[in-house]
């Protein structure tokens, strides 16, 4: 190895009984890193969590931390610090308590344990609350002491397991710029499990996407959105609009394509190589999708590479900084995303015509259903 | 991995070890050792043999020590059930706060000792007791009424000690109403008592048996409150064993009678159960 | 909550209050008993005198026997929340293969009825030679005091959050710590409560103890119940008003620490 991590996930495998909840999973972390695992319930992400905290032991492969083997290492020695989703304060003890706890453990000298919590909770903004117990606290405070608690003992790796899936939208958002901020701070390489991809995107240098056990696609953020590497990550990133179609033909940039509801459409060439005949998906995200008035000024003429179907505006949502349309074109029904604008409005019932350029669009593999 | 799940197995059984060493030393093998005294001869190490059991079903002594024993029983249960119901129920539409008290007061002398309790009765029912001079002293009657000492002051011994048990049963059941189902009732037009022969009293099915095989199979094995309560002339089958036992020291009889209390209240338990649970009970009540 | 009608006594409350009154009253009327300064056991008392409880040192197996019930409910009350509560963490937290039917067999001894109980223990322990001694005796109330700490310890665990004992693990806590740190901690009161009601199981313990005493092994209950066969004399009034007021001491705790309501809960195999 020329380069050294801080995680190292090598060919992990778990089963529970028959059923295979990790499978092959390959990572390295960097120093300093934060990376999230993001996937639906049961994708086995937490799995992958409790496997690296030591809660639970893998079948197969190795999991390296700071370049130490930790596989068949109890929890307690691993030297990690945790946030969990439901807080997991002690209730019989204060927050300072609390907090000091690991320290206690490593047996730090008293001053120095006091000297240590009080910096801490200062860093999560919370140094009046050391007397208190965890039940006289809100659910964002409990949240901050329990990343207090975690950092404390300066631990070579953070684990964090939904940490704000149980606080409301308005205080998730605070919390976890406030988790960002730190992190970059301290410099403490991270691991964050999520199934809110707002969140995955916000925090995270890369992103590891998993479904089934399998991982789906390890990328920044901004490669997971652009580039989806499946058509799993394409449908449970952002928002997709998916059509089932057949591979009719390619030049060496497009490959042109006719949907099961008899629409042809082009998309771009990536690596993967069709025959024709083979069955596919395309998906395409509503904002790249282009609406315009039947018979406008503004009307363009076909062009190479460019998508383009008429249809009729079935519904109009005003959702702030954008509208969202439902055009329905034949048997399809399509979103779009549009800035709102006030000198173009569309009515509901109004013809429309919907165009994409074909390097918008992403084509993979039909998934077997 | 499987290592640590043998572990864990292995802590479990070690944490149970000194539980089950308990049950079976002191439970399990002595009601072993006691069904084989009261089938073999010679303590258990004899041939086999039902001569015991004959004993018991032979003399009609016993039959009628049984029968009384029985009967008690089903007084108690059916006393407990028609004070308790109105009890659970009162509770059932009371405040947390007044429940709580209730509860409170009718559990915690549950918590002293039955001895103690049958005491306090003594001087309720005495010929020289609350009662009795009460009645005497405004006239009502000119000499004591007999209340002890006979199967009388039996059943209200055991109802002060059982029906606790019938209470908390049938409360629970209740609690476990749903409130809107008498809104319901009410809208479409069902009086009160409708309500309570049409939801309360069959969705309280459940508790109701609860409470009544609980206190026949306790009222069945009691042994203090027969004793000092019914005296010599009311002998139930616990005090049957009991002197069999200590007094006559015949250890295959009383053995043998300790089966015959055991077996017949599940016997009576097992058939009530049966009669009661009939296929839409099952089908309603089965989670 | 059926209809609630407020003020008006109501036959329900009518019933209700009866009883209760039922229930308490002969715990009541025991105490203005023992200050009667006759000989008489009458109600309404005549006179008023301590001479029944300065008779109770006339009688050195009340004090003898007391003491001894003390001393014994106390050694039950330890060791059989010892042996119930690693019983229910054993089922609770590491669910073994055959949790339910284990459970089933840990609770039997309230299935079935304590004086046959007594009778196996008397005719086993005469087999092995602890018929009539104190181990004898005291492994007996173990074995029916032990399902209600189990019961109780194993309800107390149910609201318990096993992801503390992760943070705490990973917060460097060994097994061991975890459970006196954290685990413990937050199950005491149930392992009180429990305690107490083993206590109380043990103190008031007759028809087990029936076959269990012998002459130098006296429960207080055991006393009294043979007392009382012969005689019924203020005098039990006086030892029954002192062992009321100590159990209501522990109730009240129990009621505080627990609540009553919960130990007797969801039982459809008491006793």
């Amino acid at each position: 190895m020329t380069k050294s991590y801080d995680v190292e996930l090598h060919q992990i495998r778990k089963r529970f009984g028959s059923t295979t909840v990790v499978d092959n999973f390959n990572l390295q972390v960097e120093r300093g890193e934060c990376v999230t695992f993001l996937g639906p319930s049961g994708c086995g992400k937490t799995t992958t969590l409790n496997m690296l905290a030591g809660f639970l032991e893998p079948d197969e492969g190795t999991l390296i931390i700071k370049g130490k083997p930790m596989n068949g290492v109890p929890a307690n020695k691993r030297d990690l610090g945790m946030v969990f989703q439901t807080y997991s304060l002690f209730p019989h003890m204060t927050v300072a308590e609390n907090v000091a706890y690991g320290l206690k453990l490593r047996k730090v000298s008293k001053s120095e344990i006091e000297t240590r919590v009080r910096k801490v909770l200062d860093v999560v903004k919370l140094p009046h609350l050391t007397d208190r117990y965890p039940k006289q606290l809100s659910g964002g405070q409990r949240q901050r002491i329990a990343i207090a608690r975690a950092l404390v003992t300066e631990p070579s790796l953070l684990l964090l397991d939904e940490p704000l899936s149980n606080l409301d939208a308005k205080l998730r958002e605070e919390l976890r710029e406030e988790i960002k901020r730190l992190q970059q701070e301290i410099g403490v390489t991270t691991i964050f499990v999520t199934h809110d991809q707002e969140e995955a995107m916000y925090m995270s240098d890369r992103i590891v996407v998993l479904d089934h056990g399998k991982v789906e696609q390890i990328g920044t953020p901004e490669d997971i959105y652009q580039q989806p590497a499946t058509a799993f990550v394409h449908e449970f990133v952002g928002k997709s609009n998916g059509f089932q179609a057949v591979i009719t033909g390619g030049d060496e940039h497009h490959w042109r394509l006719k949907t099961t509801e008899g629409m042809t459409f082009s998309a771009k060439r990536n690596d993967r190589l069709y025959n024709s005949g083979d069955e596919v998906s395309v998906y395409v995200r509503p904002e790249y999708i282009s609406l315009e008035k039947v018979g406008s000024m503004q009307e363009t003429a076909e062009e190479a590479g460019v998508n383009s179907i008429s249809g009729t505006v079935k519904l109009l949502s005003f959702l702030g900084s954008f509208i969202e349309v439902i055009v329905e074109a034949g048997s399809h029904i399509i979103t779009v995303r549009t800035n709102y604008s006030p000198i173009i409005s569309f009515a509901e019932g109004e013809p429309v015509k919907l165009s994409w350029n074909a390097y918008q669009a992403n084509i993979f593999p039909r998934k077997e259903a | 991995m499987p290592q640590l799940k043998r572990s864990k197995g292995l802590i479990a059984m070690l944490l149970l070890v000194p539980g089950l060493i308990i049950i079976l030393g002191v439970f399990v093998l002595p009601m072993i050792y006691m069904l084989m005294i009261s089938l073999r001869e010679d303590m258990g190490r004899g041939a086999w043999t039902l001569v015991s059991y004959a004993h018991l079903f032979q003399d009609s002594y016993y039959l009628e020590i049984l029968w009384r024993t029985v009967k008690l029983s089903l007084y108690t249960v059916v006393v407990c059930l028609l004070l308790g119901y109105p009890v659970a129920m009162y509770m059932a539409q009371a405040a947390p706060k007044m429940r709580g008290l209730i509860t409170f007061l009718i559990l915690s002398p549950h918590l002293i000792s039955v001895v103690i309790r049958n005491f306090g009765w003594v001087v309720i029912l005495g010929d020289d007791g609350f009662i009795n001079n009460t009645l005497m002293s405004l006239g009502i009657i000119s000499g004591p009424l007999r209340l002890l000492y006979n199967e009388l002051g039996v059943v209200i011994g055991l109802t002060d000690s059982l029906i606790v048990y019938m209470v908390l049963a049938i409360s629970t059941s209740l609690y476990a109403i749903d409130s809107s189902l008498y809104k319901a009732a009410g809208i479409l037009g069902a009086s009160r008592t409708k309500q309570f022969f049409s939801i309360t009293l069959p969705l309280s099915l459940p508790g109701i048996f609860a409470g009544t095989t609980l206190v026949f199979s306790l009222a069945m094995s009691s042994f203090v409150t027969p004793a000092l309560m019914g005296g010599t002339s009311v002998k139930v089958l616990p005090v049957l064993a009991y002197e069999q036992m200590m007094a006559s020291l015949d250890w295959s009889l009383g053995a043998a009678i300790a089966f015959l209390l055991l077996g017949s209240t599940i016997l009576l338990v097992t058939i009530f159960t049966r009669l009661v649970e009939t296929k839409r009970y099952k089908e309603v009540f089965s989670s | 909550m059926i209809h609630v009608k407020k003020r008006r006594p109501t036959v329900l409350g009518i019933i209700t209050f009866f009883v209760v009154l039922m229930v308490v009253s002969p715990l009541l009327i025991i105490i203005p008993t023992s200050f009667t300064s006759t000989g008489a056991l009458r109600f309404p008392p005549e006179g008023f005198s301590l001479q029944w409880y300065v008779k109770i040192f006339d009688r050195p197996e009340f004090i003898d026997s007391f003491w001894f019930s003390l001393q014994l409910a106390l050694v039950t009350a330890v060791i059989a929340t010892i042996i119930g509560t690693l019983a229910a963490l054993a089922l609770h937290k590491y669910k073994p293969r055959g949790a339910g039917m284990i459970n089933s067999l840990l609770m039997s001894p309230l299935t079935v009825p304590s004086l046959i109980i007594g009778i196996a223990a008397l005719l086993f322990f005469t087999r092995i030679g602890l018929a009539g001694t104190f181990i004898g005796l005291l492994l007996s109330h173990i074995l029916i005091s032990v399902p209600y700490v189990v019961r109780l310890v194993y309800t107390g665990l149910s609201t318990f959050d096993y992801t503390l004992e992760r943070a705490a693990s990973i917060l460097g806590a060994n097994s061991f710590r975890t459970f006196w740190d954290i685990t413990f901690p937050i199950i005491r009161p149930a392992v009180f409560s429990g305690m107490v009601f083993a206590f109380l199981t043990s103190f008031d313990n007759v028809t087990v103890s029936l076959f269990m005493v012998s002459p130098s092994t006296t429960t207080l209950p055991m006393a009294i119940f043979s007392y009382m066969q012969e005689s019924l004399t203020p005098l039990v009034a006086s030892i029954s008003s002192i062992v009321i007021l100590l159990s209501l001491v522990f109730i009240f705790i129990l009621e505080r620490v627990y609540g009553l309501d919960r130990l007797f809960g969801s039982n459809s195999h008491a006793h």
